[in-house]
């Protein structure tokens, strides 16, 4: 098991290289001047070929490729001229606010999503399973933007239950960040919900059609026992989807985080549009896609140890 | 053949006269047409569309001009149905409008990915070899990221815009399709009747267009089909980030987002365009799986 457990590992290197080429190509091949964010509108050539030997733009790209990842690996994201910061700064805090919020999302989406779908495929046919199957399709369809919107019109406007924005006030107790995270938490889960639900209906009713469960039955086992075992064997795709999700949320909360004013990633990144600051949105992609893949190793990880049948390799 | 198999595992008596021929896509579509759910979805579908289509003969309002002394009017003012928005211009008419922008740009990518997503899938899959592995571990590259964190970091670098935020999602699009294509491709060139067209002397373009690409295309089809509901809510989400369409053109995504200060003194009008991304994403997600069910004749 180690062995694999190592390859694993290894396999996810040549993935991250990926990202950063992809991220490298975005900030210096595309069209766009990383520049023009950084000069004063009226600046003059002379300007802007000074700053571009400053920052290191006036060498070829590999040479900038290695001399950035030599960055990375030290941390530094770069600095950025909007806000005046290393952007490493930035993403600290904000980063771990982010996780913050797709941890909870996740939980939350993932366990309504695993009640929801067993629920289903246990009276699959009836109108509840349609009912059911409606509510995933719904969560999958609707713009998480214009249910936060709706969430706050209903619960911050009419019913003044739960603050619109924010995180928590400095001196905040337990209950008030609490308050301040049902909404983004809905708002957010109600795709992972959709996802979770479909598939573990799907790998449910898959299982149910399996000769073991026949078996089972004919030893006279209960329909509790026998969802057991269905459930146990139901698990690694679940498992998969349910993961993927996870590094989903920390990519898709820019939205939901953008609404609710959550000081995230996902609000760094939106202002740094507003203001054009390339170099934010990049750093902040980067540090989210690098996540994911550390998310979705680790659910490989887990699965291996889990499923003894995945341990002999690819 | 499916008749066979029917009849082997049900058993029942008596079913050989159920036996006629059909052909594959009269069954499809028969299939279709009987899921209440497809029709529905159709119907929403050809609403919003032909009302985009349609929309200066639905509504006299300028889609871009407003009457200041008109601004946030409520859902349901006499002349207004869906009320204002914050410049005093008619929310019905720039949603009407705005279906052509948001439609387009949920739509237009999926299609743009799918035939490169399949040229790329179908050409490692056929050939094999190191010209698979250069284009499927390129593609792997983009799979690292969460989607529509993929389309806002390229849409970024290119610049707020329509036509940017189409290319944007058209290559998020292409990694998950060239995918598809390939297991598709790879399953379908071992089968004996490839082998077959090969042996008659077919030489590789005939291979690939008669054969292969008429093969692979309903799971491709389907499989993009599923995109266009996650395409619309991206598009519409980069729109809402401003990076979509451009203050004033109409759009559902920027519309939500320009109201969104509104919250307070007119809230249904501001829920009014998200409501409309939202049935065409259903919509479409409720067709895709209602053509992946009609497909799937095999499990019936």
């Amino acid at each position: 098991m180690a062995r694999t457990i190592v390859t694993r590992l290894l396999m996810a290197i040549p993935t991250l290289f990926g990202v950063s080429i992809v991220i490298f190509a975005l900030m210096y091949i595309l069209p766009g001047d990383p520049l023009v964010a950084l000069l004063p509108p009226d600046a003059q050539p002379k300007d802007r070929e000074a700053l571009a030997k400053q920052i290191g733009l006036d060498k070829p790209a590999p040479v900038r490729y290695i001399n950035w990842l030599k960055d990375l690996t030290r941390g530094d994201l770069g600095y950025s001229y909007t806000r005046k910061r290393d952007i490493s700064d930035l993403i600290g805090t904000a980063f771990q606010n982010t996780v913050k919020l797709a941890l909870a999302a996740a939980a939350f989406g993932i366990a309504m999503g695993l009640t929801l779908g067993t629920l289903a495929a246990l009276v699959n046919g009836r109108w509840l399973d349609r009912a059911i199957s409606m509510v995933a399709v719904v969560g999958l369809s609707v713009p998480v933007f214009w249910v936060a919107i709706l969430l706050i019109i209903v619960f911050s406007a009419n019913l003044r239950w739960l603050p619109a924005s924010g995180m928590n006030s400095p001196d905040g107790d337990f209950l008030t960040s609490l308050k301040h995270m049902i909404m983004p938490v809905l708002a957010s889960s109600l795709g992972t919900i959709g996802v979770t639900t479909r598939m573990t209906r799907a790998s449910l009713l898959q299982m149910y059609g399996e000769d073991f469960v026949m078996t089972l039955r004919a030893k006279g086992l209960h329909n509790a026992q026998i969802l057991l075992h269905v459930l146990k064997n139901a698990a690694p795709p679940i498992m998969t989807v349910a993961g993927l999700q996870v590094g989903f949320l920390l990519g898709g909360s820019v939205l939901v985080e953008t609404i609710f004013a959550w000081p995230g990633m996902g609000q760094l990144i939106f202002q740094a549009i507003s203001s054009r600051d390339l170099r934010i949105i990049q750093a902040a992609v980067l540090v989210i896609a690098i996540t994911f893949v550390l998310a979705n190793l680790a659910v490989d990880l887990l699965q291996t140890i889990v499923n003894p049948r995945l341990r002999r390799g690819v | 053949m499916t008749t066979a198999t029917t009849n082997s595992a049900g058993g029942a008596p008596g079913a050989e006269t159920d036996i006629a021929a059909h052909s594959f896509l009269g069954e499809v579509v028969h299939r279709f047409v009987c899921q209440k759910m497809a029709l529905g979805a159709s119907g929403i579908l050809i609403i919003l569309i032909l009302s985009a289509v349609a929309a200066p003969l639905l509504t006299q309002h300028d889609p871009l001009r407003g009457v200041v002394s008109q601004r946030l009017q409520p859902v349901g003012t006499p002349r207004h149905p869906l009320g204002t928005d914050e410049q005093g211009r008619d929310v019905f008419t720039r949603i009407l409008y705005g279906g052509r922008i948001s439609l387009a740009t949920g739509i237009i990518p999926v299609c743009i990915a799918a035939v490169l997503g399949t040229a790329i899938g179908a050409t490692a899959g056929y050939l094999g070899g190191w010209v698979a592995a250069l284009l499927m571990r390129t593609m792997d590259m983009f799979y690292a990221f969460p989607a529509l964190l993929l389309a806002i970091a390229i849409s970024s670098s290119l610049g707020p815009g329509i036509k940017n935020a189409i290319i944007a999602l058209s290559i998020v699009f292409i990694a998950p399709i060239s995918r598809v294509a390939l297991v598709a491709t790879r399953q379908e060139v071992v089968k004996e009747y490839f082998e077959a067209a090969r042996l008659s002397g077919a030489n590789t373009p005939q291979l690939i267009v008669q054969q292969l690409l008429v093969n692979i295309f309903s799971t491709v089809f389907v499989y993009a089909a599923g995109l266009i509901g996650v395409s619309i809510l991206a598009a519409a989400g980069l729109s809402f980030l401003g990076l979509g369409a451009k203050p004033p053109a109409p759009e559902w995504g920027y519309m939500l987002n320009a109201l969104r200060g509104s919250l307070y003194v007119q809230p249904w009008v501001v829920a009014v365009p998200g409501l409309f991304i939202f049935a065409a994403a259903m919509a479409f997600n409720l067709l895709s799986d209602a053509i992946n069910e009609a497909l799937d004749i095999k499990s019936a």
